[in-house]
């Protein structure tokens, strides 16, 4: 599998992206690549700058220097071509709240300039798989955190992206729509898509992603499959993700509590 | 005691909140609010000067003088002047109590049900009452700001001019402390019972709605000069004096602090102590009712999504696009052929959430009404209608200046509509924009398709409002014609300026849609729109008029009303076109 992956073209990139925020330096030096197929964790602890980094790749954010390519399109020089390839949902989807799911749908289709028969089909089929096809006439305001955040993936999906982002996808989700999530991501990535998603869960990470990558300080300080981040040892992830980021003395002073 | 220890905790959180915005904001937002408190005391004091001296002028033998001259030309005006006076309080106290009784209503609701922080409060481990009582109570603040602000000048005033001492001044602190609290507490079970029915955030959606309504009645009789004689008068004030009996709770509270001021201190007893123990016991009577239904669930913060919704019917019209090839029946390619489809989009889907908000109703009714009575009056005083008007140059003037109006009213109405439809553009999507700002979509198209929205009303309903105005004022086919088409201008270079400047200075956290549009914008909209407009009326009326008045030859007149129009057009295009250049700039510089 990952020989597979190495062997073809990346589709999201990220080359020396910074973002300066005043005087504080959110994401530092930032570079890696994801290649179809492939699904990458994006670990690190809060204000590690996973989000800043992932905006940036998305175009919500204007790095401060470095470059974010979507497959090879940049995008802030080649913002439309590189947009169409993407799908994001983020950690808080806020949405039209006056708009029904299917008429969310609707608009979404009519901004990918989507072919109307055929999302048609596809908003149909996601809102069934999201499980909201029975309430998709309700205005998405008296939606739910998690029904949103459903209504927001089957947005993100309709034009079958290419490169996938995910900023905490299973926040604020039961454990059946957590693995409805997990078990899309497999299927989207099966289909060629790159997927990059944050999450705090390291066991959604360790069972899911190929790679992770470890941020903290916004610098990347560990990128890797598990093996190699395990390096020969029996250490499970969170073990190296608290060694790296320096949560080591908080387990211990947590241990010397109990 | 834990109560009031939490109380004091969540207290003074506030006022660390309250700190620190001042402090961590920008120095021209201190500078603004330095100013807006100095400008508020200046205000202050001009109203209690101006009460104080209104007061003593009644009272002065010049006025008094004055009023037996008028008495004896009309023997029928002999009005008690004194007992009016000393009505005075009462008639503030009971309009403010008025208007605290409605206002009240929507300040709890949003306070108890709708604030940012309730979530994080009930899942503390801290008493429920104390919850209750501090969001209460900070309903109770604007109120409470409203009357100090606004009534204490004025009634402060008033004891001044009548020279009424010290106890007048205290008794009046007193009054206006207790006076939002009968309205609260009443207000407080009625909010529980609406809130138990339908969802809070509906609620205070009907109440604004309601409320605009309501300002719309008054602005009503006040536009009404008709209705003016009947609230002028001796009857009148006479009538007046009805309301001066002690049927309600705040005349009891006007009576004692006249009795204040007098030193009747067995009337002030009387009065003062109904009216206190009144206002305190059914509002403590409330407060410990509506805490206990919030308490025991009966209408609290979990049940504000009102009862549980029926399964709703999933009706064939509305399933997703049941209509193929269209975005809704109106908003369609055939329609639109020179719109982008992506444009058409948020076209669509803006047409679509509009009437979904009550509020955005509200902007777009009273602005129709007013221009509804506006329109009223411009027909009946048209020189058509005047047999007596029969000079020719009068004549023309006066059908110049109804040409003018309107063409006014009918920019005003769609504006207003403009603005309910779209507001300032990009603002409208709040939170949402990273929607399109994640899609592939140029912000020029964004603006497009938003400018289609803002621009819609002029042609929608401009045409047919000219049209039934004109033909209601018999005006000539051309008039018409040059009127339609100087409205078509206007409407699409204003609601482009107006887009671009909500582009560059977009606000996308508002919660209360009359704060969607920046200060910036605001400030630039109204400096550049009527400099766009005086500038295309001069060149399409202005020059040409001064013409024909200066007895220019035909060819002259009809070349400068050719080039008027001509350069209209080119500066019209010109002021969309830089608009939206400036305004994708701006958006494409925004960041989420």
């Amino acid at each position: 599998m990952v020989t597979e992956i190495a062997s073809a073209l990346p589709v999201i990139e990220a080359h020396g992206l910074e973002k300066l925020f005043r005087e504080n330096l959110a994401v530092a030096n930032v570079n890696f690549a994801v290649y179809p197929g492939e699904i990458v964790g994006f670990l690190g602890p809060n204000g590690a700058g996973k989000t800043t980094t992932m905006k940036m790749l998305v175009g919500l954010l204007r790095p401060s220097a470095g470059q974010a390519r979507i497959a090879g399109f940049d995008i802030q020089s080649q913002p439309l071509e590189a947009k169409a390839r993407i799908g994001y949902v983020p950690d808080q989807p806020y949405l039209p709240e006056k708009l029904t799911a299917s008429e969310f749908l609707e608009f979404i289709a009519g901004l990918y300039q989507l072919d109307w028969r055929i999302a048609k089909q596809r908003s149909e089929e996601l809102l069934r798989i999201f499980g909201l096809a029975e309430r998709k006439n309700e205005l998405l305001g008296g939606y739910s955190h998690g029904m949103r955040q459903k209504a927001a993936l089957a947005g993100a999906l309709l034009h079958n992206p290419q490169a996938f982002f995910l900023d905490e996808p299973t926040v604020g989700l039961d454990p059946r729509s957590a693995r409805l999530i997990k078990d899309i991501l497999r299927d989207v990535a099966g289909r060629g898509t790159a997927v990059l998603m944050s999450t705090h869960i390291l066991e959604i990470a360790e069972r899911m992603c190929d790679r992770v990558l470890i941020l903290n300080k916004g610098k990347i300080i560990a990128a890797g499959t598990l093996q190699e981040l395990r390096a020969g040892t029996d250490k499970s992830l969170e073990d190296i993700f608290l060694t790296l980021t320096g949560g080591a003395e908080e387990t211990e002073l947590a241990e010397a509590l109990r | 005691m834990k109560s009031l220890t939490t109380i004091w905790v969540l207290l003074r959180a506030q006022l660390h909140i309250a700190k620190n915005t001042f402090g961590h904001s920008k120095l021209r937002s201190k500078i603004s609010t330095i100013l807006l408190i100095l400008a508020t005391g200046f205000l202050m004091t001009w109203l209690y000067e101006k009460s104080a001296d209104l007061v003593r002028f009644v009272q002065s033998p010049v006025f008094t003088e004055a009023l037996s001259k008028a008495a004896a030309q009309k023997p029928g005006l002999t009005p008690n002047i004194m007992a009016s006076l000393l009505a005075l309080p009462s008639f503030l106290l009971l309009f403010a109590w008025a208007m605290l009784t409605f206002s009240s209503f929507n300040s709890i609701l949003s306070n108890l049900y709708l604030s940012g922080d309730l979530d994080l409060l009930l899942v503390a481990p801290i008493p429920m009452r104390a919850v209750f009582i501090l969001k209460f109570f900070s309903g109770l603040f604007a109120q409470y700001v409203f009357l100090f602000f606004l009534f204490a000048p004025i009634l402060l005033g008033f004891g001044a001019g009548m020279g009424y001492d010290e106890i007048y001044q205290v008794v009046a602190c007193f009054t206006l402390l207790l006076l939002p609290l009968l309205p609260a507490g009443l207000s407080s079970i009625l909010v529980m019972a609406v809130v138990r029915v339908i969802p809070a955030k509906l609620a205070r959606e009907v109440v604004s709605a309601l409320g605009g309504l309501l300002a719309m009645g008054f602005y009503f009789l006040s536009l009404m000069p008709e209705l003016a004689p009947k609230f002028v008068g001796k009857q009148n004030l006479e009538s007046l004096l009805q309301f001066d009996k002690p049927f309600l709770p705040p005349v009891w509270a006007g009576k004692a602090l006249i009795a204040a001021g007098q030193h009747d201190f067995f009337t002030l007893c009387i009065y003062g102590s109904s009216f206190a123990l009144l206002s305190l016991s059914v509002f403590g009577g409330c407060l410990v009712f509506a805490e206990h239904l919030y308490y025991i669930g009966w209408s609290n913060i979990a049940f504000q999504g009102g009862k549980s919704k029926e399964k709703p019917k999933d009706l064939p019209k509305q399933s997703a696009f049941n209509l193929a090839d269209n975005f809704t029946f109106f908003f369609n390619k055939q329609l639109f052929p020179f719109l982008p489809t992506q444009s058409l989009a948020i076209l669509g889907k803006d047409w679509r959430i509009f009437p979904r908000d009550l509020r955005n109703l509200q902007q777009a009714v009273f602005p129709l009404f007013l221009a509804g009575i506006w329109t009223i009056r411009l027909i009946l005083d048209s020189p058509e209608l005047r047999s007596e008007l029969e000079d020719p140059k009068t004549v023309e003037i006066l059908a110049l200046l109804r040409e003018i109006g309107s063409l006014g009213t009918a920019i005003f109405v769609c504006s207003a509509l403009a603005n309910a439809i779209a507001g300032p553009g990009i603002s409208r999507e709040q939170q949402a924009f990273w929607l399109l700002k994640t899609a592939p979509i140029s912000s020029l198209r964004i603006l497009l398709g938003k400018l289609m929205l803002i621009f819609l009303p002029y042609p929608l309903v401009g045409t047919p409002w000219l049209i039934i105005l004109m033909l209601l004022q018999h005006a000539p086919f051309l008039s018409f014609v040059r009127i339609w088409g100087i409205l078509l201008l206007l409407g699409l270079g204003t609601s482009a300026v107006s887009l671009s400047l909500g582009a560059i200075f977009p606000r996308l956290n508002w919660d209360n849609p009359q704060r969607q549009t920046t200060f910036q914008a605001s400030c630039l909209s109204l400096l550049l729109s009527p400099l766009l407009i005086f500038f295309l009326l001069t060149l399409i009326l202005a020059i040409p008029y001064a013409a024909a008045k200066l007895n220019s030859d035909l060819g002259i007149i009809l070349a400068l009303n050719l080039g008027g129009w001509g350069l209209a057009l080119a500066s019209t295009a010109l002021v969309v076109w830089l608009s939206l250049r400036l305004g994708a700039w701006g958006l494409d510089r925004l960041e989420l």
